[in-house]
């Protein structure tokens, strides 16, 4: 074998080639690796130098996953295997206060920015204590994004005073917890006067919807048209809170739910947050959790698809089988999960796929929810009520009039309404039941 | 410090149901520094066609212009003289074994000019083995050089060897180092030079005046010299599930890179695109996607420089699935003006290659859409290329008639420069 380092190279000397040294072919490989072009049993491929093995993106930092395909998001803000577009913070985020509450707000698909806004805050227990709210941006208003994530938090940092160590008997709490209510959505309302510039010709306006989970009693409060559902394991859901929509203005007088949720004003609301809004003080009624089931609080992104209890009741169910088959393959993709690896989907990932099921029927709209789970184990008896007054009010039902809902007070609060554990006498299932009011 | 700068032009936005996606990426270097900058010594080989149909005048040129070359390349670079006929030989240095480069300095550049000065036209045409001289000089340096580049002059098609031979030739160079090809006279074929220049990512012109010769080969040394930046690689990343339906370089020339992609990994490849100066390069990328839902946006590519393996600028091709007729239907202006001079270099080179084989009918057609092309994207240079071979009736048109008597130097410098780009008019 020629040495490398020794090739003998054909030589040209005084103008004419050196007899015996011309270079039809390249003698052995001198130098570096050279390919020989005259060995037949080399292949064309071989010859071409070989591709630099370090990955395209180096960037360690990427460890942001892929909605889509979970593939990893690299710095550029794209899937490095599928390409989709990472959303930003602000278009898609995820909250998980605690192992039983899971929030999800999102861009949908129509929309080009995320007006919806949420916020969260709860304790570890299950059902002792959540916060769940929803602000949803008013698309034709400016800045409305920015205004209704200020308006989200700021009413979240006041409902989280709601301990109920700090608020006496169950009877006084429900007094308390609808002054927390008004006091939430001022605040919220102040936050998002703070984000429109003075003489706006359009103000950021926004909705706003909370629930607090108290000792397995739900309040829920609104202004506008996002939603507090109260969606059990079985039986009937029901709607916590009632729309300040021309719709149930229409439903109010009559109109059956689909008919008045489609018609071409059914969106226009009555009543939102914003320097311009005349009355900001949220209804609030509650409920005593009659059993296992969900808390959903959403914006009209997610309910417009599914309006009634026992349609976004099932959009939960099928979720929640939606995101433990995830969760299973998932597992899968693992050699050997950890034994602490629950195989039962937590309640973000139950909202993303409900999020997700919402992008698939067209996410017309921004889409937020957020759920709490709740009911699981054994609930204590329904506080006994102690005031003397006594309304015949229940949970809003689907689709029912809602002209037995109790008046609004002097200050607008719509008394708090508490539900007991009712059992259907056939099915033995809970129901939501009329009770007495708490005081 | 070299800087990298990327743009794309593109429309991002496709119909319902739409699939291709079109991006002309431009990326730009600017500081690239001297030829050597990268701490390695620049290298380069001086390949003269001593080949007996050179003649007294063409070899006394080609010596002339190879010592203008010589005396271009600064000291400090390593350098070695080829002399090529159906063999090859080594003419400078004058060693036996071992570096077959040297340093250039004083004393080698007039030992290079002594050794020139005795060039004798004798002999025959073998390219391909005065590649693998060159190759073979390259590597007998190890990893010592950086820029690895040679000039190649010839006179003559490439008759004592064969065609696979010249193939196996280029095929092994490709990567190794890069090659400039000028041709002199007429009697070489420019499909058979191209393809050398194409492959080694260098150019190729006619140098129909043999006294234009050493200005030529000065203008080469010098643009070499200033490729500060060593073996860029351009790479293109698609999504899973996607296809790269071609790559082309579309300024300052025409050059389909589709076919020299090499995998980096299962969703990204990788093309040669050789030293880079201060300049700037357009790439058209076609990308096919599975169609997905009205208001999805997603990446079609990520088309990224890499120097040293690292990428250095990158670009984004997207994709946005509307269906507002308004977006989808509008043609980004980059992508249709190379589309047009891509047609343009092919219109050329077939309606010169139809006229070679006698077919006047067909030639009339290519040649006058080319000259359609020309005049409406402003191409000047084709344009008047173009006009010393055919009579134009209408460019509007493109209705021309062939020339009854062309120069053969006119239609080579039509063909060589078929491939040249302009850019979009401003």
């Amino acid at each position: 074998m020629t040495d490398p380092a020794e090739p003998a190279w054909p030589q040209f000397s005084q103008g004419r080639p050196v007899a015996g040294t011309g270079w039809k072919q390249p003698p052995g490989q001198p130098g570096a690796a050279v390919p020989r072009p005259d060995d037949p049993t080399v292949v064309d491929a071989s010859l071409i130098p070989a591709p630099d093995p370090t990955p395209v993106a180096a960037e360690p930092a990427a460890s942001k996953l892929c909605l889509q395909c979970g593939g990893e998001v690299d710095t550029d803000g794209y899937c490095t295997q599928c390409g989709a577009k990472a959303p930003t913070e602000r278009e898609h985020f995820e909250e998980s206060p605690a192992a039983w509450v899971g929030a999800v707000c999102d861009r949908g698909v129509k929309h080009a920015r995320n007006e919806d806004a949420l916020a969260t805050d709860a304790d570890e227990a299950m059902g002792s204590r959540a916060v769940l709210v929803v602000c949803d941006g008013v698309t034709t208003s400016t800045d409305s994004d920015v205004a209704a994530l200020a308006a989200a938090r700021a009413a979240r940092d006041v409902l989280v005073e709601g301990r109920p160590e700090d608020m006496g008997t169950p009877a006084s709490r429900s007094a308390a917890v609808s002054g927390l209510f008004a006091r939430a959505a001022a605040v919220a309302n102040d936050a998002v006067a703070h984000h429109t510039a003075a003489g706006e010709k359009n103000p950021a306006a926004c909705t706003f919807v909370a629930a607090l989970v108290l000792d397995n009693v739900v309040y829920a409060g609104n202004v506008g048209d996002s939603r507090a559902y109260w969606l059990p394991d079985s039986g009937d859901g029901a709607i916590l809170t009632r729309d300040d929509s021309m719709a149930e203005d229409s439903i109010a007088s009559g109109v059956p739910r689909k008919q008045a949720e489609t018609a071409a004003d059914a969106h226009t609301i009555t009543r939102w947050l914003g320097v311009d809004a005349a009355d900001v003080v949220p209804q609030v009624a509650s409920m005593h959790v009659p059993g296992p089931g969900w808390v959903l609080v959403c914006s009209d992104g997610l309910w417009n698809y599914a309006s009634e209890p026992s349609e976004i009741g099932k959009v939960v169910s099928d979720a929640v089988g939606t995101a433990n088959s995830w969760r299973e393959k998932s597992r899968q993709a693992i050699a050997q999960p950890p034994a602490t690896e629950s195989t039962v989907s937590t309640p973000v990932e139950i909202a993303r796929a409900m999020v997700n099921w919402a992008i698939a029927q067209g996410g017309h709209d921004n889409i937020s929810a957020c759920l709490a789970r709740v009911g699981d184990k054994p609930v204590p008896a329904a506080p006994v009520v102690v005031d003397g007054e006594i309304a015949t009010s229940k949970i809003m039902p689907s689709g029912a009039s809602q002209t037995d809902q109790p008046s609004a007070s002097a200050n607008g609060v719509r008394e708090p309404v508490a539900a007991t554990t009712a059992y259907d006498p056939i099915t033995h299932e809970p129901v939501p039941a009329t009770t007495p009011l708490e005081g | 410090m070299a800087t990298f700068t990327s743009t794309v032009y593109q429309n991002e936005f496709l119909p319902d149901g739409g699939t291709d996606v079109n991006a002309i990426v431009r990326l730009g270097v600017s500081g690239a520094g001297r030829a050597g900058a990268s701490g390695k010594a620049p290298g380069e080989i001086i390949i003269v066609d001593t080949s007996g149909s050179m003649g007294q005048v063409n070899m006394a040129a080609a010596k002339n212009a190879a010592m203008t070359a010589v005396d271009t390349i600064a000291d400090g670079t390593f350098f070695a003289v080829v002399a090529g006929t159906h063999e090859a030989y080594l003419a400078y240095p004058m060693v036996r074994t071992g570096r077959g480069m040297v340093e250039m300095n004083p004393r080698t550049r007039a030992e290079a000019k002594q050794a020139i000065s005795w060039f004798n036209a004798e002999g025959g045409t073998a390219i391909g083995a005065w590649l693998n001289l060159a190759r073979a000089l390259f590597g007998s340096m190890g990893d010592a050089l950086g820029n690895k580049h040679a000039l190649l002059l010839t006179d003559g098609e490439d008759r004592d060897e064969s065609q696979a031979d010249l193939d196996m030739a280029i095929r092994a160079s490709m990567g190794v180092f890069q090659c400039d090809c000028r041709g002199v006279g007429t009697d070489w074929i420019v499909s058979e030079i191209r393809k050398v220049s194409s492959a080694l990512l260098g150019t190729v012109d006619i140098i129909p005046d043999p006294s234009r010769m050493a200005a030529e080969f000065a203008s080469i040394m010098q643009a070499s010299a200033s490729r500060g930046v060593t073996d860029a690689e351009l790479r293109v990343w698609v999504p899973q599930g996607a296809q790269v339906l071609f790559v082309r370089q579309v300024s300052p020339t025409v050059d389909d890179l589709t076919a020299r992609g090499v995998p980096v990994n299962p969703l990204t490849s990788g093309y040669p695109t050789g030293s880079w100066s201060d300049e700037e390069r357009d790439y058209h990328v076609g990308v096919r996607l599975p169609a997905k839902a009205l208001g999805q946006e997603q990446l079609a590519a990520r088309v990224q420089l890499v120097v040293d393996g690292q990428p250095v600028t990158q670009g984004l091709v997207k994709a946005t699935w509307s269906n507002d007729a308004a977006l989808t239907t509008r043609i980004s202006p980059e992508v249709a003006h190379y589309t047009g001079q891509t047609e343009l270099a092919a219109a050329i080179q077939e309606g010169l290659a139809a006229k070679a084989s006698g077919d006047e009918a067909g030639a009339t057609t290519k040649l006058g859409r080319a000259i359609q092309l020309a005049v409406a994207s402003g191409n000047e240079e084709a344009t008047s290329k173009l006009k010393k071979v055919v009579d134009v009736v209408d460019a509007g048109t493109g209705t021309v008639r062939l020339k009854r008597a062309v120069d053969k130097a006119d239609e080579m410098a039509l063909d060589t420069a078929s491939t040249k780009t302009t850019r979009i008019k401003g």
